[in-house]
């Protein structure tokens, strides 16, 4: 499929800038983002279609999204002076890390696709059903990949 | 009556739901009480978008990103990596509180140090030596003598972070001798791989345009390894520590 960018982008390049807004809180990296998302667009041109482009989009959205959110955190430990107001100013310190040490632990050996389903369904608020419309799959196999996620979780916490 | 999920009406107004589902996501968004307004907000929301920026100059854009991760085809070059780090490692350390300045014969090529905290003291590691995920990593730039340096870092699932200066707008100059930057990392195991680049020049370095070209490589994983920074300068050299990750 050879791709106008210009005229997907009219066509769907709002959903994508909201869906990076909704997902960054941020602007400028929401519109850095969709720009990647285009540029993905452009490098797979040769295996798409036109039809499910939208659905493509989105889902694609919300894995680079993901993939910001992920460096973001990866972001150096602030020493000394920074960290001590950081432990001074968290009431639920424990909790906070050991929550963001879990979920990194949950997520790390997980595909981006199942990454992107467990947003849509556990952030979103779709069901099931609703996953496996917006992703492509199968209902079962998005059952099968959200199950998985679960007793992955499950595990980890009762490992700790 | 629950809210509709945004993803479905996002893919309800592209026509993108089979049909069934519109037609479920439609008879819902009629039952609640401002489902019209909310498609009603999402067309001026489009439209604002489309004016404020342009579909022509997202095309650019996004054009000029591509051709920047085409340039970079993976090839040999002279002298591209520092003779301190590996041509291909499997190691990453990091970790030092303080270090002290160290001598360096001018002209020497710039390098990256990497160091891991163990048991509370800066461990100096090898090339070739292997982190586990939850490791803690911090970099030290050795400067050669010219101006201006930035450190960023890419990985396999596409992600890149600038960690020196610390911010966007940081400044880069760079003083002969060693920097550690002013904070340490802990390895997460999200990744088949971390490559740490330090690119120096003579003349001031953008942190924006230098993560930009970072998080372009980082989109090939064919090339992210090893393909240069595509970045402008009359004398940049760029030196690149890559490593795997070992999980726990």
């Amino acid at each position: 499929m050879s791709v106008d960018i210009a005229e997907l982008y009219r066509r769907h390049g709002p959903m994508v800038l909201r869906r990076c807004r909704r997902l960054l809180a941020d602007d400028e990296a929401a519109i850095d983002v969709a720009h990647d998302v285009f540029v993905k667009v452009l490098r797979r041109e040769a295996l798409l279609e036109e039809k499910g482009m939208a659905s493509y989009l989105y889902t694609a959205a919300t894995r680079e999204c993901l993939n910001t959110i992920r460096a973001r955190n990866r972001a150096p430990r602030p020493t000394e002076d920074a960290v001590l107001h950081e432990i001074a100013s968290r009431d639920d310190l424990a909790a906070w890390t050991g929550a963001r040490a879990l979920l990194a632990r949950v997520f790390a050996s997980e595909q981006p696709s199942t990454r992107v389903m467990a947003v849509l369904h556990h952030v979103d608020g779709l069901t099931y059903e609703e996953v496996a419309a917006v992703v492509g799959l199968s209902v079962s196999g998005v059952r099968k990949r959200l199950r998985v996620l679960a007793a992955r979780a499950h595990d980890v916490v009762e490992g700790t | 009556m629950t809210r509709v999920p945004d993803p479905l009406v996002e893919l309800l107004r592209q026509g993108a739901l089979d049909p069934p589902t519109a037609a479920q996501v439609r008879a819902r968004l009629a039952a609640t009480p401002d489902g019209a307004a909310r498609l009603a907000a999402l067309d001026d929301d489009d439209r604002a978008i489309l004016a404020a920026l342009p579909p022509g100059r997202f095309a650019e854009e996004v054009h000029r990103r591509s051709r920047a991760v085409a340039v970079t085809a993976p090839k040999k070059r002279a002298g591209w990596l520092a003779a301190a780090a590996a041509a291909t490692c499997a190691a990453l350390l990091v970790v030092v509180i303080d270090t002290p300045p160290a001598e360096r014969a001018k002209g020497s090529a710039p390098t990256l140090v990497l160091h891991r905290l163990v048991d509370g003291a800066p461990e100096s590691l090898p090339p070739g030596t292997t982190l586990a995920a939850g490791d803690l990593v911090q970099l030290s730039v050795v400067a050669d003598g010219r101006g201006f340096g930035v450190v960023v870092s890419l990985d396999g699932e596409g992600a890149a972070s600038l960690h020196r200066p610390s911010a966007l707008d940081g400044d880069t100059a760079l003083a002969p001798g060693v920097h550690p930057t002013d904070h340490a990392w802990e390895i997460d195991d999200a990744a088949a791989f971390e490559r740490f680049v330090l690119v120096v020049d003579d003349a001031p370095l953008d942190p924006r345009a230098v993560l930009a070209a970072a998080k372009a490589i980082a989109q090939n994983p064919l090339t992210a390894r090893e393909a240069p920074l595509a970045i402008e300068g009359k004398r940049i050299t760029q030196t690149s520590i890559v490593f795997t990750k070992e999980p726990r």
